[in-house]
């Protein structure tokens, strides 16, 4: 084992959170090593879809966070010597009955009051917009400034932006120990290939964040959530850019006692239109939610019922084939907020826990963690986004496992 | 083939001749047409595998792109199109 390193910061994980951290944190002239038991984009990553969308957010600070998030885009796509393949055509929750258009209709002035760019579309021009859907479909709601880019390329892109500003990483070399000094600061991250000297730790590792907390006797309440997806042939544009369907926000949301007309199957797998064109031509269909352990394997039972979840929005799909499926692990929190925080340990922070959001949070955490460590104002009040919340409130920890 | 049911289908706004029975693939060949599909970059492709496994006799049919010729039965007056993999048209645009 090599000795004798040195770093300003640790980062562990080479998701597209971890690598956004190493990014901002070099930017601002710190000295970074980026450190994964795998490649880069092995875990969740790697096996997820590209969102970057403020329209399923709960209005506040969710959707605030967010935003600031998602306005970050343009500007590191551009600033990036790499194609991530960013877009930003919008995106539109499918509605489906009267019922769900009348809380659709609040849940859009709602947002229209945070400032964004959100409108309801009625049934003509839902199917103007989009012609394939299903004709029953009431309406929609539009949201102008949500986006979509490829997941592994923003990471790569962030990897190789990092280490061109002097970023160190090390990937295949798994964190094994992480040393306190005397006073309970962290000392040293010793891993698989080489043992780093830093007094500043990042933990990023997402689903695997709990198990790198362990290492400093930190509980960290993230539980992995498994979401499958299938990938459709290269064909035809069915439709133009992002779709889902509005009645899954609205069990999310627990906004009223609204169930959808849905099999028993799609109701026990937590099953969603999402619909998402690639770069390549091709379409990627979800959703799904699981607690499964650490299993990434999918599930017929599952991928029958996304499949049936897209055709009854799209009819079409029923003639378009599936040539492949995968599932990954979201990082679950109790409160579907992630923990991007301090602790009790100075020098070890977390920056874990986005669930489905990681793609499009990315950013913020990036900036924000870099902010933290720079002794620099945060972007946006951090308070609910601590990992001592879990401590504080009685739906903590305790009550989640 | 011959003695079977005849019966005239479209290709590329063209007439051709097929017989009940005969994939859309085995009328295009009996008729000369070799082609099927241009690649992203406009290379030709044609029949391969002739068994459903290879995809590289894909076309349109009847609108819907990437349907395998070489295991759907031609059928009377359906149309046939060259699929253009670096363009591949919406089937509510071909069918207008």
């Amino acid at each position: 084992m090599k000795t004798g390193k040195t770093a300003d910061v640790v980062v562990i994980g080479g998701g597209v959170v971890g690598t956004a951290i190493a990014y901002f944190l070099v930017r601002n002239n710190m000295d970074v090593t980026l450190v994964d038991k795998g490649a880069i984009t092995a875990g969740t990553s790697g096996k997820c879809e590209g969102d970057v969308l403020v329209s399923d957010k709960a209005p506040g600070f969710d959707s605030r966070l967010t935003k600031l998030s998602q306005d970050l885009f343009p500007e590191i796509a551009n600033e990036l010597d790499y194609d991530i393949s960013w877009t930003q055509k919008g995106s539109l929750l499918a509605i489906e009955n009267e019922k769900e258009m009348e809380v659709a209709k609040t849940f859009c002035a709602q947002l229209a009051a945070e400032g964004l760019p959100v409108r309801i579309l009625d049934q003509y021009e839902v199917h103007e917009d989009e012609p394939y859907l299903a004709p029953d479909v009431v309406g929609g709601m539009e949201t102008d400034c949500d986006g979509s880019l490829n997941p592994m390329a923003l990471a790569y892109g962030l990897v190789h932006g990092a280490k061109k500003m002097g970023a160190r990483v090390l990937t295949y070399s798994a964190v094994t120990d992480i040393r306190l000094d005397a006073d309970g600061c962290v000392e040293r991250v010793i891993t698989e290939k080489e043992e780093i000297v830093t007094k500043r730790v990042v933990n990023a590792a997402g689903a695997w964040a709990p198990e790198i907390g362990k290492r400093v006797g930190l509980d960290i309440p993230i539980r992995p959530r498994q979401g499958q997806m299938l990938v459709a042939e290269r064909t035809f544009p069915v439709a133009r850019r992002k779709v889902m369907e509005f009645g899954y926000m609205m069990a999310k949301f627990e906004s009223s006692d609204y169930t959808r007309n849905v099999t028993t199957e799609m109701e026990k797998y937590g099953v969603a239109l999402v619909f998402e064109p690639t770069g390549a031509a091709n379409f990627l269909i979800g959703s799904s939610r699981r607690f499964v352990g650490m299993d990434t394997s999918c599930h017929i039972g599952v991928l029958r019922a996304m499949a049936q979840r897209a055709i009854r929005f799209f009819p079409v799909i029923k003639d378009i084939k599936i040539i492949r499926s995968y599932a990954g692990l979201r990082p679950f929190t109790p409160d579907h907020l992630p923990i991007i925080s301090e602790t009790e340990i100075p020098g070890f922070y977390v920056a874990a826990g986005h669930e489905g959001d990681g793609i499009g949070l990315s950013l913020i955490t990036g900036k924000l963690i870099s902010q933290m460590i720079c002794d620099e104002p945060p972007a946006i009040p951090i308070e609910p986004l601590k990992l001592s919340r879990f401590r504080d409130e009685t739906t903590g920890f305790s009550q989640a496992h | 083939m011959n003695g079977g049911e005849k019966f005239e289908i479209e290709v590329d706004g063209k007439t051709i001749l097929a017989y009940r029975g005969q994939t859309i693939a085995e009328a295009l060949l009996a008729s000369g047409l070799r082609v099927l599909r241009l690649t992203r970059k406009h290379a030709p492709r044609g029949v391969y595998c002739g068994m459903g496994i290879c995809y590289e006799c894909r076309m349109m049919v009847n609108g819907m792109p990437n349907v395998r010729t070489c295991v759907t039965l031609a059928t009377p007056g359906c149309k046939v199109i060259t699929q253009d993999d670096s363009d591949i048209k919406s089937p509510k645009t071909v069918l207008e």
